[in-house]
């Protein structure tokens, strides 16, 4: 291994990775750290056969549907991670020993997984506008190039002319054909192809959602066999998660992995660089590695997190952002009762972006999936009779069951932040958060959600319950290292994503975004991690 | 007594919903467990008679609950 290194990156996210890819492309000597824990039980499990048939025919099903522990029974009330069906569950392993949280109305979901939070992506790859990108504060001219080397990395399917599209997937010319749409969904799309003007009359459009996952083979990985099993397995690797990107970076000689690294701290050091400091989790030791210069790609909250015990700022409020997050089971009824295609890919279907007529430059967007795979005993669970009876409405309802999530945007308020509660050397110390939305805030947002569901409506919709399951549980985080505004300020960073107290350091994720658009951000992290790592390959100059 | 609160206690217990889970999974009893579409005057009809068969047992539960002797594990 060379030392020092000529880039060290936290992380191995989206952001991560991608910064890796570059950095390594342009032949930089790059050092991946990471805690990188892994699915060591369920991956190769699950056989490659649709869903309907795994459920009539294979005898353990329920190790990988429920999990060995049974840990994919949800218990007591819905949390933030319920979600994660068992072979995912890694991705939030350790986190509360080694990341640990605690305050009012915040409840984030962290990761330590090889692939970071990525590895349990939903895979919505939506571009931000120019004014987004502005708001947030990493536009750069030409920021469109970012999006399409990401869309050339990892493979995005879509259709470039819906009319959400304009929204949500604009300019991006390398792309492969849009994934096939189930039953339920080509029925709201013929519904709101019938009422077209009306619905963009009232500022709403619906199309599909541009997905990293591959309608054709792509790059050693292979088409979505439309198998409805996206939540439980990888099946041919067509979703993309970040660990495919380090596998291959794992291949060229100037990159190097170190897993179960925890970095816990770094002195910038001027001209002699950086030099970081990690905890082993596996011997239980501290090690230490140098470089020429750091990125950080641990995720808003944890680059944050690292930085602010560097620099030993404790008690130090700084912002954090999160889009607020709705949502609605509904019955599309012109499919009820009958009998629906089996044929189908797991994961958002269809988006509608609305452009509420008081705010026509802050979208909403809302993502629309069906349910068929993700087992009945968990909609029972919330229908308010004895199980017989909720298991039969629930076999009644199912095929026609839609799960919209609707998120709005986010800015930086007085009441939005958090802090370091101590500076330590070899641990990473609690974040305590307090996040609330200003009465005026929730009031806005559910008079919106009012409008929208109206929409819906017309959709065929037929909202069942809305629910808001609180702040934090859109697992979109940023600004809580904002873009300085040229003032004198001690904490945030520079355009280029560079830190303002430290000159070797640099952030690639969300930590930086200043705004926090509607849309998911995953797609524009990755763009804007290309963007900083051309920074860090411009500070390094000719010299390697 | 708020219709939340109704919901609240009428909801399946955690052992329940672990006992119909543990159904669900096994491919002998997957049949007990998959959609039915028969039409959409079928659903309709089925779901209103499921919910007026299912009321006494809401009610039931919701009496045990607020007298504290139904254990939700909630």
């Amino acid at each position: 291994m060379p030392s020092p290194f000529d880039v060290a990156i936290v992380g191995s996210g989206p952001s991560g990775a991608l910064a890796a890819l570059k950095l390594v492309d342009r032949g930089r000597n790059v050092l991946l750290l990471d805690v990188g824990n892994d699915d060591d039980r369920y991956r190769n499990l699950i056989p490659d056969e649709p869903f309907s048939q795994l459920r009539r025919s294979d005898p353990e099903q329920r190790r990988y549907f429920l999990g060995d522990r049974l840990e994919g029974i949800p218990r007591g009330q819905v949390r933030v991670g319920a979600q994660l069906t068992p072979p995912r569950q890694f991705v939030t392993r350790g986190v509360e020993e080694h990341l640990p949280v605690s305050g009012r109305g915040f409840e984030p979901m962290q990761s330590l997984a090889l692939g970071g939070l990525g590895a349990a992506w939903g895979a919505a790859s939506f571009t931000y506008s120019r004014g987004e990108l502005e708001r947030a504060g990493i536009y750069e001219p030409g920021f469109l190039r970012y999006y399409e080397e990401v869309s050339q990395a990892i493979g995005i399917s879509a259709e470039p002319v819906d009319d959400s599209s304009r929204d949500c997937f604009s300019g991006v010319a390398h792309h492969l054909p849009a994934l096939d749409l189930d039953s339920v969904a080509t029925c709201m799309l013929s519904r709101y192809h019938a009422r077209r003007e009306s619905f963009l009359r009232d500022g709403f459009s619906l199309g599909r959602t541009p997905l990293a996952v591959l309608s054709r083979d792509f790059a050693g990985r292979r088409a979505n066999p439309y198998f409805d099993m996206d939540f439980w397995s990888e099946s041919r690797q067509s979703v993309f998660r970040p660990r495919y990107l380090i596998e291959h970076l794992m291949k060229r000689p100037n990159f190097f992995l170190a897993p179960g690294r925890l970095v816990t701290r770094f002195e910038d050091e001027g001209p002699r660089g950086v030099a970081i400091r990690c905890r082993d989790l596996g011997r239980g030791t501290t090690t230490s590695f140098r470089a020429r210069r750091l990125l950080l790609c641990a995720g808003a909250i944890n680059s944050a997190r690292i930085a602010l015990n560097s620099l030993g700022l404790v008690d130090r409020r700084v912002p954090i952002l999160s889009n607020p997050y709705t949502y609605v089971p509904c019955v599309c009824w012109p499919i009820l009762g009958r009998e629906v295609a089996d044929r189908r890919h797991s994961l958002s279907q269809l988006v509608a972006i609305y452009k509420p007529e008081d705010a026509a430059d802050d979208l909403m967007t809302a993502q629309f999936y069906s349910y068929r795979s993700l087992l009945l005993f968990k909609l029972v669970k919330e229908i308010p009779l004895p199980p017989w009876a909720g298991l039969l409405i629930a076999r009644l309802l199912v095929n026609s069951l839609v799960i919209v999530g609707i998120h709005h945007s986010d800015s930086p308020a007085p009441g939005k932040n958090m802090r370091l509660l101590a500076s330590e050397e070899d641990v990473l110390s609690e974040l305590r958060f307090d996040y609330a939305a200003s009465p005026e805030e929730e009031g806005t947002r559910m008079r919106r959600e009012q409008r929208l569901l109206r929409l819906f409506g017309r959709l065929g919709l037929i909202p069942l319950s809305l629910l808001r399951p609180g702040a934090a549980s859109s697992i979109h985080y940023a600004g809580t290292v904002p873009i300085a505004s040229g003032g004198s300020e001690e904490w945030g960073a520079k355009p280029s994503g560079q830190l303002l107290r430290a000159s070797n350091v640099y952030i690639g994720d969300s930590a930086t975004w200043r705004y926090l658009p509607s849309k998911g951000l995953t797609f524009t992290q990755m763009a804007n991690a290309l963007r900083v790592a051309e920074w860090v390959d411009a500070d390094l100059g000719t010299s390697s | 007594m708020s219709l939340g609160s109704v919901s609240r206690y009428a909801r399946p217990t955690d052992d329940e919903i672990t006992a119909l889970a543990m159904s669900e999974t096994d491919h002998r009893s997957s049949r007990r467990f998959e959609p039915i579409a028969r039409g959409p005057v079928f659903a309709v009809a089925a779901m209103v008679a499921v919910v007026v068969a299912g009321a006494p047992f809401v009610l039931a539960r919701f009496v045990k609950g607020c007298l504290g002797v139904h254990g939700r594990g909630r």
